[in-house]
């Protein structure tokens, strides 16, 4: 009997994927239909107008560059007019506008598309596989996210999620999440640290575990720092050998780029492993002037990647250094460094951070997958009763005002555990000033404009006063539901204003509602999905089960206290469930199934009151 | 009506050998002569223009274009509607002179002509024109215009298709559009001949569905000869796609991906799982 309450746990990463669960105690990844543990976070529409998810899209990328979507987790919940999306935009190769709320859209395929959008096609793909492990479908999950998302992106993953169908029960942080999957929190409570360098981004992040709470103490990174940029070392160092030899720039043709774009990660995973790895693209271009067709073969050593890549890795040592610095944490502080992501599989690397924390780090479970694995502990601990772990939910960042000066006074810190609430007094900072604009800020630094503005609002008609006579009284709520609810009152007279801030990941509730029927739509027009033939199959069991006790159990039931009236409504339910078993969506299939099991419980209870015999 | 197809195959033919294109001139003139065998300009067409019995100068081409072939009665056709020997026609050039039995000449319809010999006459103009006897005229060799050619290169790739030859018409498409790219007719035959060439293409395939994988070792892939686009679709190929999942990664039209799949079908260099 499949447990249909199953939550899943997922890791939606920049440039890869991952989906587990929990089996027989044990974490475990859920392979995808192609049978890889990863799927690229990757979504494109091909050139013959075809949508493709994962490895797919992954490959043809660079010669499809207008069409294909990648890395879009660096802009989710951003604002386009933010300095961070300009910084992206020039990286990007696929085009990117504003949305009608400052929010990012993607062109893709002639359509304008929102980034949970993007991000929902990846989940979908995650849920589909999920799906075809368990045998039936899956609605629930944990994602997680980088430590430093602010509500805004938080949300609008949880967006994404609900888009892909997927109703997100919580969004964890990628390193309490690796944590997690060491089983950190029960065995061990103090300290630790997570080395993350994964395929576009390198975090660096500080852990104290203490009573099921894991506070980020530290994090800091950089958001263009990962493995693509040592397949692209490694890229370079073919292109420039190819050209000495034969005088041709491989860069100008994409296909040719491509190939090399594969085979420099390819043998970047194998060195790895082993000590040298041989790269062969026969036909790699056609020279210009025309003649054969010219093969790549060249051999790459361990040491020559290293040599190729060593200032990457000192960069994240550097990063690291910084981090720690900035949070007064010494490497003698920390109980364990957790290392996460596929390029700390690279021996140098690895070596680089034993010896920077002067300890073995912990590298028991797969880089790539001990944040989906996490995931997976902490969904498994949600619908467990022998949960090892409960985790509380925090506020990810701090929460405060402006005040006099530009600054910004916190009233909530970061990782206080919700619902919360706090106030505090304010007082007028100019003589006969009658109104106070309130402007709420989420984030760390001391400077206003540094955080960001969730909301504002103003509180006039106060009593024309010197500076500091007039008290206004602020006070913050956060509910379970994340929703932060800000009211300031004049102590003097009483009056109040307020707001609530309802964290937005960029999409407006109607935006969200019409995706989602155009999502159905979809389905609809996609006709029957698997799920749904494995439940009319189900209705199709019942609506003969029904109908062989029926004629035996009619009068029983027409002579019961439902009366002739119950026999009408056995008949219009079948009829229905009939038409049913013809039905596009899950939805009608399983109403009907509802419907006609609650039937046969009837029957069957009659049947045994009346004595008559069941076959 | 394979007769009228061959005689068209020959014009198209002649135009293309007077443009130059020999490789191409003498594929129509094979494929008129399996069409119809018994012409016998056709024959002589089908030698080399070098060897023995081929037609050298520009001059014996032209005089082979006067009109559009398809309205002429065979010149070889004994008024009887018999044919003559192979013998006696197949060292036929404009100059060879054939005499039909004179008990059985009937007079010429229509044409006000006195009964002659056919000597010195060009034979595929007096049954078009009133023929005067005079001393016949040394024709010009012309130079033919771009519509003409167009014309003929469409009409010969219209034949190919509808001799279900695709990959012919295409590249007669090809070289029609140097002449005119934005021709309506050129663009709607481009279609048609893209879409025969995928069906064709699709049926050497077989079922998309399925798995091609490598079929020779990286040794013997780097002896073949290869262009870098069959390079590209060779190496994205890894026991794990099908030909369906390929179209989409090729960064190619679907057609061209096809070809190239067919292609090394073909060679052996890959075969379905």
């Amino acid at each position: 009997m499949p447990d249909r309450d199953v939550v899943i746990g997922i890791d939606l990463g920049t440039t890869n994927s991952v989906v587990a669960t929990v089996q027989g105690d044990q974490p475990m990844v859920i392979r995808n239909r192609t049978g890889q543990n990863l799927t690229p976070s990757v979504v494109a529409i091909s050139k013959n107008g075809k949508q493709l998810v994962g490895h797919l899209a992954k490959r043809q990328a660079i010669t499809n560059p207008e069409g294909t979507v990648y890395a879009t987790k660096r802009l989710i919940g951003r604002k386009f007019s933010s300095e961070q999306v300009a910084e992206a935009l020039k990286v990007l190769s696929y085009p990117v506008v504003c949305g009608e709320h400052d929010d990012i859209r993607v062109r893709l395929g002639g359509r304008d598309i929102s980034l949970p959008e993007i991000s929902a096609k990846v989940l979908g793909e995650l849920k589909l596989d999920a799906e075809e492990f368990f045998g039936h479908s899956v609605t629930k999950a944990v994602v997680t996210v980088p430590a430093y998302f602010n509500d805004g992106q938080r949300q609008a993953t949880k967006d994404a999620g609900k888009i892909a169908g997927l109703d997100v029960l919580r969004i964890l942080n990628e390193p309490t999440a690796a944590a997690l999957a060491y089983g950190f929190g029960k065995n061990i409570n103090g300290r630790i640290a997570i080395f993350d360098l994964g395929g576009g981004t390198f975090d660096i992040s500080v852990l104290e575990i203490s009573k099921g709470v894991f506070e980020v103490i530290a994090t800091g990174g950089d958001s263009y720092l990962g493995g693509e940029d040592f397949d692209h070392r490694v890229l370079e160092w073919l292109v420039f050998g190819f050209a000495k030899e034969h005088g041709v720039d491989l860069r100008k043709d994409r296909m040719a780029l491509q190939r090399l774009k594969d085979a420099a990660e390819k043998a970047k995973i194998e060195l790895s492993e082993t000590k040298s790895a041989s790269i062969n693209l026969p036909f790699i271009c056609t020279p210009s002037g025309g003649g054969a067709a010219l093969h790549l073969q060249r051999s790459l050593t361990r040491e020559k990647l290293e040599e190729l890549t060593a200032d990457l890795c000192e960069r994240t040592l550097s990063i690291t250094t910084q981090v720690l610095e900035e949070a007064k944490v010494k490497p003698s502080d920390l109980k364990e460094v957790i290392l996460v992501g596929g390029m700390t599989r690279m021996p140098r690397i690895a070596g680089e951070v034993k010896k920077f924390f002067r300890r073995e780090p912990c590298k028991s479970v797969h880089p790539e997958e001990v944040v989906g694995l996490g995931a997976a502990v902490q969904a498994h601990a949600l619908t467990s009763d022998q949960a090892p772990v409960l985790l509380l939910d925090v506020t990810p960042h701090s929460l405060g005002v402006a005040i006099a000066g530009g600054y910004a006074r916190r009233l909530i810190s970061k990782n206080t555990t919700v619902p919360t609430s706090c106030t505090e007094v304010f007082t007028t900072s100019k003589d006969q000033q009658t109104t106070v604009k309130i402007m709420v800020l989420q984030g760390e630094s001391e400077v206003a404009h540094e955080n960001e503005l969730l909301g504002e609002f103003s509180l006039t008609n106060l009593r024309p006063a010197l500076r500091g006579q007039v008290q206004v009284e602020v006070a913050f709520d956060i509910n379970s539901e994340g929703i932060v609810s800000v009211s300031a009152k004049d102590k003097e007279t009483g009056q109040e204003a307020s707001i609530i801030i309802t964290p937005s990941g960029g999409l407006t509730e109607d935006e969200m509602q019409t995706i989602m029927s155009e999502q159905d739509d979809l389905i609809a027009e996609t006709g029957e999905s698997e799920d749904t033939d494995a439940k009319k199959s189900e209705l199709s069991d019942l609506v003969g089960q029904v109908e062989e006790l029926f004629p035996r159990v009619k009068q029983v039931l027409a002579d019961s206290e439902f009366g002739m009236d119950a026999v009408k409504r056995v008949e219009k339910t079948l009829g229905t469930a009939r038409k049913a078993l013809g039905a596009k969506r899950v939805a009608t299939v399983n109403h009907s199934i509802e419907q006609l099991a609650r039937t046969l419980q009837l029957f069957k209870s009659l049947q045994q009151r009346a004595g008559i015999e069941v076959e | 009506m394979s007769g009228s197809r061959a005689e068209q195959l020959i014009e198209s033919g002649l135009w293309l050998r007077l443009s130059g294109d020999l490789t191409w001139s003498q594929k129509l003139f094979e494929e008129a002569f399996r069409l119809d065998p018994t012409l016998p300009v056709v024959k002589k067409l089908r030698q080399p223009s070098n060897g023995p019995g081929g037609i050298r100068s520009q001059e014996e081409l032209w005089a082979l274009l006067p009109i559009s072939i398809s309205a002429w009665p065979n010149p070889f056709q004994l008024p009887d509607g018999s044919v003559p020997a192979a013998g006696a026609t197949e060292n036929w050039n404009h100059n060879t002179v054939w005499r039909a039995p004179e008990a059985t000449e009937p007079p010429l319809p229509d044409i006000d002509v006195e009964p002659v010999e056919f000597e010195e006459i060009e034979p595929f103009e007096p049954l078009v024109e009133p023929v005067a006897r005079q001393a016949p005229k040394q024709k010009k060799p012309r130079i033919p215009t771009s519509q003409e050619e167009l014309d003929h290169l469409l009409h010969a790739a219209e034949e190919f298709l509808q001799l279900e030859d695709p990959e012919a018409a295409m590249d007669l498409i090809e070289k029609a559009e140097k002449i005119a790219r934005d021709h309506p007719q050129l663009r709607m035959l481009r279609d048609r001949g893209e879409e025969a060439l995928q069906i064709l293409y699709e049926s050497r395939i077989g079922p998309l569905e399925a798995v091609p994988r490598v079929a020779i070792r990286a040794d013997q892939i780097v002896a073949l000869s290869l262009d870098h686009r069959a390079g590209f679709v060779l190496s994205q190929i890894d026991g794990g796609l099908s030909f369906e999942d390929l179209f989409s990664l090729s960064g190619m039209s679907r057609l061209d991906t096809t070809r190239i799949l067919a292609q090394l079908l073909e060679l052996n260099v890959i075969s379905r799982a």
